[in-house]
């Protein structure tokens, strides 16, 4: 029977190279504790994550669920944006203030002079035609037309004709302003 | 011929090393199949959360924004608006406005032409540009005074009234004549969709808020309700 010597040392390792190999086992060994350290730090970094990952999510669920209630208050708001957004061109837009318009012309005209034809445009181009009784009367309307710069800072005389009667009959544009 | 002789491999020197290679080789393929997926989870578990944690902040902030909106005013402010926007092409109210501003005015209407074309224009997209409008051409006879305040009440009307331009033909300051005034009333459809939840709530400017100040000053001439905003769970929450 073959005795087996569990004492037994195959080759003695000694000086350098046994040196050496102690070193490099040594090292072995801390390179697995400093690899294990790592994995545990990620592993802990994870479920740091993970934790914080699931807090989160409720804390969303719990928002959409709040927003939810709150959806009618959102669509009063989005209608209202929408509509007030889209009214600013609208009513900022320059435009003439029609009564104005017509009522300063109205005392323009009210001296022997008659505006029997008007065409006002919301961009402020008006076009009228009347009938003044004489030249005087005709010249004395066109001078205070010109010098009203409140009305308009452009009037052209379009046309202008002399009846049998002595009126004239004219027809103007003026750019206006107000 | 080659002949192996095991005696005289010795692999005693190489016994030192197998723990530290088999440690290396342990490490290596451990990070490598296993490690190294792991982590690459973990960064986009970081990346999502800081995705969600951006998600939570805006909808955050929106719920805050919803609940510091004071309901019973925003439900006034949003009637104002649809009233003098009407959300269809609603020529019965059109019709119903036009006749009683002139009514009240003493305006006799001679004659109306309209093109409604396609009445159902709520699901009708809108244009971003300008508002759909429903343009009336309106002959109507009286005198000036009267013309001038129903100028005057058109401009202060809900729903909103837009005088395109005015022809007056036979003009007699004085005494009655005929004119003829091209009117658009403006509306919108309503919108469609509320967006994203995280998508951040439309705030009103100065500019819109001074806007809203003339709407809130308008008369709205029928008198009646027009928005029953409630919560329908219909797809378009702004249907009703």
């Amino acid at each position: 029977m073959k005795d087996i010597n569990l004492l037994k040392v195959g080759r003695a390792v000694s000086g350098k190279e046994g040196e050496l190999a102690r070193k490099i086992k040594v090292a072995s060994f801390l390179l697995l504790i400093v690899y294990c350290l790592l994995v545990a730090g990620a592993l802990s970094f994870w479920l740091i994550l993970q934790g914080e990952s699931d807090q989160i999510v409720k804390k969303i669920d719990y928002q959409e669920q709040r927003l939810k209630d709150l959806e009618p208050v959102e669509s009063q708001q989005t209608f209202l944006k929408q509509r007030l957004s889209s009214l600013v061109p609208l009513l900022t837009e320059e435009a003439p203030d029609y009564q104005a318009v017509l009522s300063r012309l109205e005392s323009f005209a009210s001296e022997g002079v008659i505006l029997n034809q008007l065409d006002l445009t919301r961009q402020g181009e008006l076009n009228c035609g009347g009938i003044a009784a004489n030249a005087v009367v005709f010249a004395d309307f066109l001078e205070r037309l010109l010098a009203d710069d409140e009305l308009s800072e452009k009037v052209k005389l379009s046309s202008s004709s002399r009846q049998e009667d002595g009126s004239y009959d004219f027809s103007l544009f003026l750019d206006v302003k107000i | 011929m080659l002949k192996f002789k095991p005696s005289s491999l010795n692999l005693d020197k190489f016994r030192p090393f197998l723990v530290p290679v088999l440690i290396v080789v342990v490490i290596v393929l451990s990070g490598l199949f296993l490690v190294k997926p792991w982590i690459g989870k973990a960064f986009e578990v970081q990346e999502n959360l800081r995705k969600e944690g951006k998600r939570l902040s805006q909808l955050t902030e929106k719920t805050s924004a919803l609940e510091s909106l004071s309901q019973t005013d925003l439900a006034k402010r949003a009637d104002a608006a649809a009233k003098a926007l009407p959300s269809e092409k609603d020529l019965s109210l059109f019709l119903v406005t036009l006749r009683t501003l002139a009514t009240r005015n003493n305006l006799e209407i001679v004659s109306l032409q309209v093109s409604p074309g396609e009445i159902a224009s709520a699901s009708a997209e809108a244009n971003q540009e300008a508002l759909p409008l429903l343009s009336f051409q309106v002959k109507a006879g009286g005198y000036m005074n009267d013309l001038l305040e129903f100028l005057d009440q058109a401009a202060h009307s809900a729903p909103i009234i837009v005088v395109q331009g005015m022809d007056v033909e036979g003009l007699d300051l004085g005494g009655r004549f005929e004119l003829s005034l091209v009117i658009d009333f403006p509306f919108l459809p309503l919108p469609t969709s509320l967006g994203r939840p995280e998508k951040a709530l439309p705030q009103t400017t100065s500019q819109e808020e001074e806007i809203y100040q003339k709407l809130a000053q308008l008369e709205f001439l029928l008198g009646k309700e027009v928005l029953p905003l409630v919560p329908s769970g219909k797809e378009n929450p702004f249907a009703f």
